[in-house]
Formats: C-alpha cells, sequence, structure tokens
C-alpha cells in the first residue's frame, strides 16, 4: 500500500519533496544547536513529557535538565538567545567539556519552575506535538547523548513540512484544477521558502501545525467546490481539532470551519425539510439546543484558553477603543503627529515585523536578509497579492473566497488582540512574521491564482523563474546565517 | 523549452552564489572568540583594582581584545591595562590609553599571539583615579564566571578576542569546521561541504528536473 502510494504521487510532486527535504536536513544539521526560536523550550517540553511524564512547570525544580543544561552553556546558546551580536561556541575543547564527565546526563531533573519564576514559555501549549516527539527523544538517547536527541527531533519534525507541501499542493488542485506547472509553483512557494524550511527543521510545534492548517483548508475547499462528503467532512473535523490540540493558535479555525459546516448543512437539499419538520414540532427545542451549544463552545474556548498564552491573553485584558485605533493605524500606516508614540511599534509593523518575518528573520530573530533584498520582493509580494487576489475573486466560488478570508482575518485579528493586549500589559510587544506562516496555503492560493492569469507560454519560464528565486533566496539565507553563526 | 527551464532555475542560483562569493569576499572579519555581545550593564572598578572574566576558550590564537567600556560620565575614562593569563601565568599585556569618552568597544592590541587553549582568563586593571566603567550583562552567565575586585559575579563581560582581519571567503574552511561543533557522532566538517554541494548544485538540478517533468507530463484537465 506505501509503494502504490509512492507511485500515485504526481512526478514533479514527488521531486519536489525531495527538494524541500534535502534543504530542510540542510537546515537542521547547519543551525546550531537551540537555535530554533524557542527550540530550548520546546525540548525541555518534550523530555518533561519524556522523563516525567508531565507537562513542565507543574512543580518547583529546575527549568531544564542537567544535560539540556550544560549542552547549552557549552553551546553558547543563553549568550545568543535574541541578541544580534553573540556567537555560538568555536572552540570544540569547549564546546564539548562536559562529554564524559560523570552525572552531566542526567536528564529527569528538570521541566520544573524554579523559585525565581523562571518557567517552560511552551508550559501552556497543546501536548499533542511533544508527545508524537517522545519516541524520537527515546530513539536518540539510543545514539547518543543530548546532542543526538535533539537533532534527531529536528530531522523528524521535516516529515511535518512535507506534509504542508503536499496538502498545499492538493489545495491548488483543488482551486485551479490539476495543472502540474501551477501546483508546482505555489507548492514551491511554500516548501522553498527559507522561513519554512528553517523552522520546518527545528524543533517546534509550529510546523505541525503549518501542516494541519493547509490540510484544513484543502479539506475545506474540496467540500466546497465538490459538495459535502462524509469522509471529508469528518477528516475535516478531525484536523481542525487535531491544530487545536497542537496550538493554541489554531482555536481561529474554528470559527471558519464552523462556517464552512453550517453552508454544508443549509447546502444539503433535505435539510430544509427537515428544519421544517423539527420547527413545526420542536421548534424550542432546537432554540435551546443552538443556546447549549453556544455556551458549550464558550466554555471549551474557556477552558483551551489553559492550552494558549496567546488565547489568555486575549482573553484577560480590556480594550481602550483610541488606544487600539491608534495602534492599528500605527501597525499599518506611519504614525501621525498626534498619535503617541507606541513602544511596541517599531517601524512600519506590517513590513518590518510581518513582511520582513516571511521572507526571513531566523533564530532567535538575530540573522535578516539584507535590507535591500526585503524591499525588492516586497514589490514582488505586492504584485502578486493583487494579481492573485483579483483572480481569486473572480474565478473562484463566493463560499471560497469568503471561507479564506475567514480564516486569514480571524488569525490576524487574534495575533493583533494579543499584541495590543500583550503591549499594554508588558511594553514588550508579541508581534512576529512567522505567525503567520500558518497562512502558508493561502499564500499558495494566491500564487496558483495569478500563475493562472500568465498566457500558457510564459507558465514554463515562469515557474521555473519562481523556484530559482527561491532557490536564490535560500542561497542568501544560508550565506548570511553563516556570516552569523561561524564568522 | 527544456534550456529556457535550466536558465530560469540555475540563473538566479548562479546569480546569488556569485553575489555571496562577492560580499564575503570583502566582508573582513577579526573575531576569535566572543564573550557576551550585550550591554545590559554597568561594571564599575574602583581605582587600583580589577575585574576578570574567566573560562575564556578560543579555539584560534589571538592578538587583540575589545572590549565594553565607557568614559565616567562626562569625563574622560582612565587607561586600563589588559593581561591575557592562564593558571596565573600572565601570557600577553596590553593597554588603553586614558581620554576616551562615551559608551563602545574599544580595541587594545597585545604585546604577543596568545595561542588557543582553554581555561584563559583576561583581566582589566583599572590604572586611573576615576572609576572604570566595563560593560557587560547577565544573559547568558549562568555561572559566575567574572570576578570584581576579587569577588565573584554572575555576569558576562562585553567582550571579544581578536586577529588580523580576514575576508569571510578566506574563512569557508573554518565555517565547515565550526558548523560541525556539538553534532551528533559522524557530523564533521565533510559534511558541511556535502550540505553546500547539496543546496548549491543537488537541489537546483533536482528543481530544474521537477519544472520539466511539470510541463512534459501534465495532460490538460488530468
Amino acid at each position: 500500500m506505501g509503494l502504490d502510494l509512492l507511485r500515485r504521487v504526481p512526478r514533479p510532486l514527488g521531486l519536489l519533496l525531495v527538494c524541500v527535504t534535502l534543504l530542510s536536513v540542510a537546515w537542521a544539521i547547519f543551525t546550531p544547536p537551540w537555535q530554533g526560536p524557542d527550540e530550548t523550550m520546546h525540548y525541555g517540553y518534550v523530555e518533561s513529557v519524556a522523563q516525567r511524564h508531565q507537562r513542565p512547570g507543574v512543580e518547583r525544580g529546575s527549568l531544564f535538565s542537567t544535560a539540556q543544561e550544560l549542552s547549552m552553556r557549552g553551546s553558547n546558546a543563553d549568550k545568543l538567545i535574541s541578541i544580534s551580536d553573540g556567537r555560538p561556541q568555536w572552540s570544540e575543547t569547549a564546546a564539548n567539556w562536559f562529554d564524559g564527565i560523570p552525572g552531566t546526563e542526567v536528564t529527569d531533573d528538570g521541566g520544573g519552575a524554579e523559585a525565581d519564576g523562571s518557567v517552560n514559555l511552551a508550559r501552556n501549549n497543546p501536548p499533542t506535538f511533544y508527545m508524537l516527539q517522545v519516541p524520537v527523544y527515546a530513539t536518540g538517547a539510543v545514539l547518543g547523548g543530548v546532542n543526538s536527541r535533539l537533532y534527531l527531533m529536528r530531522l523528524a519534525t521535516i516529515l511535518t513540512l512535507l506534509a504542508t507541501v503536499a496538502c498545499a499542493w492538493l489545495l491548488v488542485g483543488e482551486l485551479v484544477g490539476r495543472s502540474r506547472g501551477i501546483q508546482l509553483a505555489a507548492a514551491s512557494s511554500v516548501g522553498l521558502l527559507p522561513m519554512a524550511t528553517h523552522l520546518g527543521s527545528t524543533v517546534s510545534p509550529d510546523s505541525l501545525m503549518y501542516a494541519l492548517w493547509t490540510l484544513v483548508l484543502w479539506l475545506a475547499v474540496r467540500s466546497l467546490k465538490r459538495g459535502f462528503e462524509r469522509r471529508v467532512v469528518s477528516a475535516l473535523v478531525v484536523a481542525t481539532v487535531g491544530a487545536v490540540l497542537t496550538k493554541g493558535t489554531s482555536v481561529a479555525l474554528v470559527p471558519p470551519v464552523l462556517g464552512v459546516l453550517a453552508f454544508g448543512v443549509w447546502q444539503n437539499p433535505t435539510f430544509g425539510e427537515r428544519l421544517g419538520r423539527i420547527r413545526e414540532s420542536r421548534g424550542r427545542v432546537l432554540a435551546a439546543l443552538f443556546g447549549a451549544t453556544a455556551v458549550v463552545v464558550l466554555m471549551a474556548v474557556g477552558g483551551f484558553a489553559r492550552y494558549s498564552s496567546q488565547l489568555q491573553a486575549q482573553l484577560e485584558g480590556s480594550i481602550v477603543p483610541q488606544q487600539m485605533a491608534s495602534y492599528l493605524w500605527q501597525f499599518y500606516l506611519p504614525r501621525l503627529p498626534f498619535m503617541a508614540d507606541l513602544p511596541t511599534v517599531q517601524g512600519i509593523p506590517v513590513y518590518d515585523v510581518w513582511f520582513k518575518g516571511l521572507i526571513g528573520n531566523f533564530a532567535w530573530l538575530q540573522i535578516q536578509q539584507p535590507n535591500w533584498l526585503y524591499a525588492v520582493l516586497g514589490l514582488a509580494s505586492i504584485a502578486l497579492l493583487v494579481i492573485g487576489g483579483r483572480a481569486l475573486w473572480q474565478e473562484q466560488p463566493r463560499s471560497v473566497v469568503i471561507f479564506l478570508a475567514a480564516v486569514a482575518a480571524v488569525l490576524v485579528v487574534g495575533l493583533h488582540l494579543t499584541d495590543y493586549q500583550q503591549g499594554v500589559k508588558t511594553g514588550v510587544g508579541f508581534m512576529q512574521g512567522r505567525y503567520l506562516l500558518p497562512l502558508l496555503g493561502i499564500g499558495a492560493a494566491f500564487v496558483a491564482a495569478a500563475w493562472s492569469r500568465l498566457p500558457d507560454r510564459w507558465v514554463p519560464v515562469a515557474t521555473g523563474l519562481l523556484v530559482g528565486c527561491l532557490l536564490a533566496l535560500q542561497v542568501v539565507s544560508f550565506s548570511r546565517a553563516a556570516g552569523f553563526w561561524y564568522v | 523549452m527544456s534550456r529556457r527551464i535550466l536558465a530560469s532555475v540555475a540563473g538566479p542560483v548562479a546569480v546569488a552564489f556569485v553575489a555571496a562569493l562577492i560580499l564575503a569576499a570583502g566582508n573582513e572579519r577579526d573575531l576569535v572568540w566572543r564573550g557576551n555581545g550585550f550591554a545590559a550593564v554597568v561594571v564599575p572598578v574602583k581605582t587600583g583594582t580589577s575585574a576578570c572574566q574567566q573560562a575564556i576558550n578560543p579555539a584560534e590564537s589571538f592578538d587583540g581584545v575589545r572590549f565594553g567600556v565607557a568614559g565616567n560620565l562626562a569625563l574622560p575614562g582612565p587607561p586600563v591595562d589588559v593581561t591575557v593569563r592562564r593558571d596565573g601565568r600572565t601570557l600577553a599585556r596590553g593597554r588603553l590609553a586614558p581620554g576616551y569618552e562615551g559608551q563602545a568597544k574599544r580595541p587594545v592590541m597585545l604585546d604577543r599571539s596568545v595561542a588557543s587553549g582553554t581555561g584563559l582568563e583576561v583581566c582589566y586593571r583599572n590604572r586611573g583615579e576615576r572609576t572604570l566603567l566595563l560593560y557587560g550583562s547577565g544573559t547568558g552567565a549562568r555561572k559566575k564566571d567574572v570576578t570584581i575586585g576579587g569577588e565573584r559575579k554572575l555576569l558576562a563581560l562585553q567582550m571579544d578576542l581578536t586577529h588580523e582581519p580576514r575576508s569571510a571567503l578566506s574563512m569557508v574552511g573554518t565555517v565547515a569546521e565550526r558548523a560541525s561543533l556539538q553534532r551528533p557522532g559522524p557530523v564533521g566538517p565533510w559534511l558541511t561541504w556535502l550540505l553546500a554541494a547539496v543546496v548549491l548544485v543537488i537541489v537546483p538540478a533536482i528543481a530544474v528536473q521537477a519544472v520539466r517533468s511539470a510541463f512534459a507530463d501534465a495532460p490538460a484537465g488530468d
């Protein structure tokens, strides 16, 4: 069955997946230990689940295990986190000084909450990704020490990026038909994007979240375009629940997916008749049922908030309308003279945080692309958004456009609420470009729509150029990373 | 068609690679070891006393030290004697002349080159009449590797060890070695070279095949 499945993979997609795998392996190995965003926390979470069978931060104790702590010290990790002038350890003797010292491989003394309040910042994430990584952690322990486990877990994460690319391919197939060239262009924009390969090759639940979001997009669009089949709808519900159980951010998927399901019920020809019958006989029961469902959903969101710091922030804080309006203006447009200078807003965040973060802001935000490159790619992206957006609007059913827009809008609104609330509370901004990466599938839809507008004879070369430019961006990204980490 | 696809994929990659080489050739680096790149706290060192950063493990020889220091408010900074030691034995010396103003990382040339190794200590002795203001950070300091006036502190001083500037291009071999540190068993510099070949040659070659096959075997409406 496995071989049969492999044979059914279209050759361009198969070759693209090979490219993505090789690039991701290169990123996984080239990136120094603990230099994936929040990687120290995510590894610590897996270790806590594997060794103590509980989420981190439940009991008093050390934040990290002795083994992780010593590896971090050996690699200079603490002096690198979000510090643009730091460098990893370059001395082999120093990097490996703890090897062979008795007692340094202690792995079950981490995952605690320290007396000074230090606690694993990933502790509020749901456990799905971390539990999936436990067998990999155990395998790594057989092969070697802490660094073997870390690098093996990175390699395992790459599978989630491959799933994202495959789902983007399928999504685009639903949108523009099985056009191999357009599907390749769109899926390449997902899998060859340097930030995707970088994040898809570090220990983080985000990459699994991207895969599940793209899967949800594909299944929902398929249902909206082809009609609602029971097995597809079941898969859609399972994928949505899986995304929510992977990272709290995915609660943003719930309203649009509920909308799709409601649309499906409404479209069902037998539904009208049934509804009429129910209205006649059980109108009050129906009203009570809807009311109870709404209460359960609200309670579930409230209860689930404990698994998401982001959701907690959104639910807890209050909003001052004028302040919020000023924040939103300054996020997208230059600050006007009469507006307060918000400490959390640097430059124009829609470009300086979001766009730059999508094009390349690696590791713990220390490695950026050259500024001129952001500007050039910014203009190209605006053209892509305009042409692709117009094509989507004109060529896709309204229900599909509304669904894609709703997914993007709910995520963006949630991010703004969190950024605003955290800014008010702590004076420190929350926003990063990579938080938009769950929308990789929608980006692929824009590429596909724009490509569908090209004259047929241009499509092969345009696709080649897109793939070539993405690979060139990979080369630039590796050289920037090498310059920061190793020179 | 086939050649145009090859050119469209390989062209941008080749341009990016050549541009990276040119930029690396013009990019001179002198860094051997960096203790802490961050200037978060002021570390006052009184007249006649020293601040020392210990547990320094440079992988190469060096003949310079660059450290975060400031003049005392509006007044110029005092002279600083810099000594490099191992096991209490002085290996090299240097001096920062008085009169500097403002906060900056200031370079000091040592009187001789110091070989690579572990367990080095760099000390800054205040030879002036005013307090010396060094810079450092608690971030990244999980061990008390700094002493100030003999007292151990949980700090890391903002400092670099340096050698003659070299172009980044001349350091590709060094990059391969550094990129193989703290990796699992079989990983060595050879793998960095192999990965470079993968990124620059093998992946673009497979990508060309992917684009060709997308337009070779995709019947309309398939």
